[in-house]
Formats: C-alpha cells, sequence, structure tokens
C-alpha cells in the first residue's frame, strides 16, 4: 500500500470512529493529573503538549486504550491517530446531561443536553529537526475558536539543552494543577483554564524527575495585547517515588496589576490518590472604594479512588476567599463524581456538585446533577 | 505505607469550609459600608448600572473578572464593564463584544441568547438569563450603549453610521430615461451623505449649528486633491434622541472620493454632555478636543 492510500484508509478510519463517537453520550478525561499522580509521571508522558491537555501522545493513547477503560479495543489508537510518521490527530467531544437549580425566587432550574465542547487536535513534526507544529481548536458548540496554535522546538535529548522545549504561539499558560474542570475554583479564580489561552513564548526544562516552565504572554487571555505591559510567569513540579509538590507564579504588571501564587502537591496510596492546590492571588487597587488591594485565598483539595479497572470515584472540597479584608463572603464547592470507562476512547461521568455562596447571592448558590460522556481519541 | 481511608476522607471533608454568612455584605459581597450609589431597583432595567447590578456582578464576574479575566473580558464593576466591552473585538472577528446601537451585531447579546456564531451560550453552565435580563440588555444596546450620565468616563463617539443616497435629476419629460441621459450631460446626479452619530451619553445638541460643522470635500479626478469646504446650505443637522445625531451633506457631485467632517473643533464650537461634560473628539482621555471622520467614496 503507497503511502497515499494509507492515508485514505487512515482518514477514513478515523473519520467513521470520531462520527460515531459523537453520536454517542461521552465525556472525557482532558488532563486529569490524578493519573499522573497515580502512575508517578508528569504530564508530557501522555500529552503532546508539556504542559498538559489536548492531544496525547502515543503513551497517553495506549494508556487511554488499555489501561483506562474495564474493556480495551483490539484497535490500535495510537497507530489510527499516526495519519503519516510526522502527523498526528486527536479529538475529545464532550456532551452533557445536566439537572440544575438554584436558590433564587424564579427560573431557578435548568434541565437539557448540550454539546458541552467538541476540540480537534494535529500534531506536524518536521522530520529530524525538533520542529513541530501544534493545532487545538474547538468545534462546537458555535463557531470555532482556537485554543492553541504554536511551533515547538525539542532541543535534543544529548545537547546542553537536554529535553528542553521552547514554544511561541497561543498555548495555555502552565500554572497548578491542570484539572479538567475549567469551573473549579482553582480555575476559575485564576483564570488559568483551557478557556483562557495567552499569546506568548514558553521555554520548558525537562530534568528526570524535574519540570521548570518559564514564560511570557501578553497577559490579556485571548485577547489582542492593550498595553505596554506582559504577564510573567513560572511553574516548577518536582516528582518523588510516591509523592509530587510544586508551585507557580505569575505577575500581570498591568495598569491594575495582579499576582498570582500557588503550591500544590499530590500523592498515591495504593488506590487512592489525593492531590491538592492552594492559591494566594492579589489584585492591585482593585478595591474601589479605599483603593487598597483585593487579596484572594483559592484551594482544591481532591480525593480519588480507583474502585476496579474502569472505574474512579472522585470527591473535591473547595474553598474561595475572593477578598481576605472582608468577613463572611467566602464559597466552597463540594463534588462527588463517579467516573466510569466501560470502552476504550468513551468515558461516562455521573457527578453532583454543591455551590455554595453568600445568601444574597441566589444564582450562586446550586446544586447540580450532570450526566456527561467524554470522547476521546 | 498504608493510611486508612477514612483519614484521607476526613482530611478532605475538614478541607473545606462552609460558606460566609453573608452578613453585613451587599449583593455584590462587599461591606455595605463600602456603598456609596444608591441600590438600585429590584427590576432590572436597560442600563448599564442596572444589568451590571442584576447579570454581570452576579453571574458573570465569577469567571470575568478576578486576576485573570475569561477571555480578557472583565465585568467586575462598572468601570471594567464599560472598558471590557463597548467597541471591544471578539473573539469571533465579524462582531464587537457591544457594538452601540445594534444588538443583533454584538457578540454579547448573541452570547447570552445562544447563538451559533458565538458559541457556548453564556452563562456557562448555569441557567439561560431571564427574558427581562436579556430584553434589557438588548435594549440598552439598541439605544447606544449609554453610560451612566455620573460616570467619569469621557464623553465619546461610540459609533458613526453613514449611507450614501444618489438624487436623480428632475425632469417632466414622458420619456424619462430619454430625458434623464440628456440631462445627465450637463447636470450630472447629485449625492447625499447621511452620517448618524451616536454618544455613549446625553448630550445637548440644542445649541449646535450647521456652521460649527466643518465639512470637507476632495475631488478624485485632481492629482492632489485639494480640501473643498462644503457650504453651509448643504449641511442640516438632526438630532434624532439626546445621544444621537445626523448629519446630511447634500449637494455632492459624483466626482467626490472622500469627505471630512469634523466636529468640536474648539475655536468654534465645543460639544457638551448634558452634564456639561465636554465631548472628548481627539480621544485623549482628556475633555475636549476635535473629532475627524473621514468618509471614502
Amino acid at each position: 500500500m503507497n503511502l497515499h492510500s494509507k492515508l485514505q484508509a487512515n482518514a477514513a478510519n478515523i473519520l467513521v470512529i470520531v462520527v460515531a463517537s459523537l453520536l454517542v453520550f461521552h465525556l472525557s478525561i482532558q488532563a486529569e493529573p490524578y493519573l499522573a499522580i497515580k502512575n508517578n509521571l508528569k504530564c508530557v508522558s501522555c500529552h503532546v503538549n508539556p504542559i498538559g491537555g489536548g492531544l496525547r501522545n502515543d503513551f497517553g493513547k495506549k494508556y487511554g486504550q488499555n489501561i483506562l477503560p474495564s474493556k480495551a479495543n483490539q484497535f490500535d489508537s495510537a497507530t489510527m491517530a499516526k495519519l503519516t510518521q510526522y502527523l498526528s490527530i486527536g479529538a475529545d467531544a464532550r456532551f452533557n446531561a445536566n439537572l440544575q437549580k438554584n436558590e433564587a425566587q424564579t427560573n431557578n432550574t435548568s434541565k437539557g443536553f448540550a454539546v458541552d465542547s467538541a476540540q480537534l487536535y494535529l500534531h506536524f513534526m518536521i522530520p529530524n529537526t525538533g520542529l513541530s507544529f501544534y493545532f487545538d481548536e474547538q468545534v462546537a458548540p458555535g463557531s470555532a475558536i482556537n485554543r492553541e496554535a504554536f511551533v515547538m522546538y525539542n532541543f535534543a535529548e544529548n545537547s546542553a539543552l537536554n529535553s528542553n522545549y521552547i514554544k511561541a504561539g497561543k498555548l495555555y499558560i502552565p500554572y497548578g494543577l491542570r484539572i479538567e474542570d475549567d469551573s473549579a475554583f482553582i480555575r476559575q479564580a485564576t483564570g488559568m483554564n483551557f478557556d483562557n489561552s495567552d499569546s506568548g513564548i514558553e521555554y520548558g526544562i525537562n530534568l528526570k524527575q524535574t519540570s521548570i516552565n518559564l514564560y511570557i504572554t501578553n497577559g490579556t487571555s485571548q485577547a489582542t495585547n492593550n498595553d505596554d505591559n506582559l504577564l510573567y510567569g513560572a511553574r516548577i513540579e518536582q516528582l518523588f517515588s510516591q509523592f509530587r509538590i510544586g508551585a507557580s507564579a505569575a505577575l500581570n504588571d498591568s495598569t491594575q496589576a495582579t499576582k498570582l501564587f500557588n503550591i500544590f502537591a499530590g500523592v498515591q496510596f495504593g488506590n487512592v490518590g489525593l492531590l491538592g492546590e492552594v492559591d494566594y492571588l492579589t489584585i492591585e487597587a482593585a478595591n474601589t472604594s479605599t483603593k487598597q488591594d483585593i487579596n484572594q485565598l483559592v484551594s482544591l483539595l481532591e480525593l480519588n479512588y480507583q474502585w476496579r479497572k474502569g472505574w474512579n470515584f472522585k470527591l473535591t472540597a473547595e474553598y474561595f476567599d475572593p477578598d481576605s479584608n472582608v468577613d463572611e463572603n467566602e464559597q466552597t464547592r463540594y463534588s462527588f463524581i463517579s467516573e466510569y470507562t466501560p470502552l476504550s476512547n468513551m468515558q461516562l461521568r455521573l457527578g453532583l456538585r454543591v455551590k455554595q455562596d453568600i445568601p444574597q447571592v441566589p444564582e450562586q448558590n446550586y446544586d447540580v446533577i450532570f450526566l456527561q460522556s467524554h470522547f476521546y481519541f | 505505607m498504608k493510611v486508612p481511608l477514612w483519614f484521607v476522607v476526613l482530611l478532605l471533608l475538614l478541607s473545606g469550609c462552609n460558606a460566609g454568612s453573608g452578613e453585613g455584605l451587599d449583593e455584590q459581597g462587599r461591606p455595605l459600608e463600602e456603598i456609596t450609589m444608591p441600590p438600585e431597583n429590584n427590576v432590572i432595567q436597560a442600563t448599564l448600572p442596572s444589568i451590571q447590578q442584576h447579570v454581570f456582578t452576579p453571574l458573570c464576574s465569577t469567571c470575568h473578572g478576578g486576576v485573570n479575566p475569561a477571555a480578557g473580558q472583565n465585568l467586575s464593576t462598572l468601570e471594567h464593564s464599560i472598558a471590557s466591552l463597548i467597541n471591544v473585538d471578539s473573539s469571533n472577528t465579524l462582531f464587537k463584544r457591544v457594538l452601540p446601537g445594534s444588538a443583533l451585531e454584538s457578540y454579547l447579546y448573541l452570547k447570552v441568547t445562544g447563538d451559533s456564531r458565538a458559541g457556548a451560550r453564556m452563562p456557562l453552565g448555569q441557567p439561560a438569563l431571564d427574558d427581562e435580563s436579556i430584553t434589557a440588555i438588548r435594549a440598552w444596546i439598541d439605544a447606544g450603549a449609554l453610560l451612566p450620565q455620573n460616570n467619569a468616563n469621557m464623553a465619546k463617539i461610540s459609533r458613526i453610521n453613514t449611507t450614501i443616497a444618489k438624487i436623480e435629476p428632475i425632469t417632466e419629460a414622458e420619456n424619462y430615461n430619454e430625458a434623464f441621459s440628456q440631462l445627465e450631460d450637463f447636470w450630472p446626479a447629485q449625492y447625499v451623505l447621511t452620517s448618524t452619530f451616536w454618544f455613549n451619553k446625553a448630550m445637548s445638541f440644542d445649541y449646535l449649528t450647521s456652521n460649527q460643522i466643518l465639512v470637507h470635500s476632495y475631488q478624485s479626478n485632481a492629482a492632489f486633491a485639494q480640501p473643498i469646504l462644503v457650504a453651509d446650505e448643504h449641511i442640516s443637522l438632526h438630532s434624532i434622541n439626546s445621544h444621537s445625531l445626523q448629519i446630511n451633506v447634500s449637494g455632492l457631485a459624483n466626482n467626490i472620493s472622500k469627505l471630512t467632517i469634523q466636529l468640536n473643533d474648539g475655536s468654534i464650537s465645543t460639544l457638551t454632555s448634558q452634564n456639561g461634560q465636554q465631548l472628548d473628539g481627539d480621544n485623549d482621555g482628556i475633555e475636549g478636543g476635535a473629532f475627524h471622520y473621514e468618509f471614502t467614496f
């Protein structure tokens, strides 16, 4: 079979799988630090993007096909995803069924089905150069939105800059634990989530048990930079035999300067994994009345228990203090989620969340039950 | 090392606390003593402060606020909302987040109504806004996305909409086409330009006259086109409402390539808001300064 025929055959197979999978319920593992902690691996072990999320590499695909699910399919998804030796693709698609009720007196209930998100990934490598192009496009719901588009250069393994990389373009910012849930306080309050990529440059240092990321970006999320100021930051993570610890810091020296700092950690005891993050955020002169800084405290603690192959139970407790100078304004959120991966490339999640805010904001006091299906490839 | 599961669960449960009681706070979670503005009406109005109070602060600012607002769009305070929304490009390059005067061309409105061109409906993962809120947002934008009169932001022109109409020569001949072709040789068609200027605040147009507005035309057939001042009698003004002004320029020949309109020239006359604030015509953040508009044919 020549290259052209092989390409066509692979593309046809992949298209069938993607379309078929989009027709059923699904929910996915976009980036799940608990899996990295459980296996004592770095994000780059499973993802093309060294800081995690998005397209999975060969190992990540094999893990999602063979190790994660209760029952593994026979096909080799890693091979299927490689259109050629240097061009690979991937996808994530999430479909949700939600029932939510808040404490407002009217319009307090919502229920229904929704395509939560669908992404397509593309990774193109220039042979024998270390140079590659990575593309992450959200194609649903609504019009397409680019989430990441960057060029990355990986230094040769035996060079002085062994396995380091540099990337430039639109990218996720390396910050804290890259959990899948963008609505978690640690991702929402910091704005460091999958919906908030930024344009800039990142340099990554990959040592055996250590990852270090340094970056400069616009600091304006997806918008064009509107001033002379930039966002500067760093993230470091150190792995040990059964646990890991890390820290991140970011400074956006804009008209209203913001500072972000966190520490995070993860530990695994048999089938039980525990991970946590604490963030301390400062927004300069943000108090419109006193012109004082506003300091915020955010935390997440997550427990994962693998009951049996293909089954994971997740319990999270979150805390958010939006202004440490103000009493009785704290918010909490608790979640219980059961994750079932019956087959390769498909995960189902059933979850219950309880969000609590001050009584004056009844819309932000709510309970939600959701069923998600996630197709991943 | 074995750690009992109950111990880990206990740690987990202890890690969270109860939400605040809200005692002594307003509905934005701020201490009551900080509040300097009178509370808004409980029913949402088609004004930015009301939309801020009922929608942006309690719902949107959860993500669009804080140290790193989602999509770089901060809706946590009135000032941030003004800076983040009005005439700011959206992630879909076809739309502004808020285009004063046109909700249907505003990404914000498309977002809260679930229009497929705007991606996921907002508020994300929460019940859709009630009809009253959506209606208020639409009405506010359609009315020109006005700022509160007492707001510290400068009075500015937020949008200009221009149309051109062709005025045919008048003839009483029965064979209209024949008469028209003959007339056109020595009496070419003329054009009327109509520009509507939207202001972000209610303005005082009462004493504005056509001779306080400088209109220049440029002829396309001239090698180095020199501006020609359009006479007053060809300029007419029409105040549509307190924050939009229509300027009609008639008698324009068909060889004009460009037209410029200058408002707020300090040496002639200045435009002021109804609160007496001068128009920031040159957009430098300081009251005053001429506003130049250029239309190319």
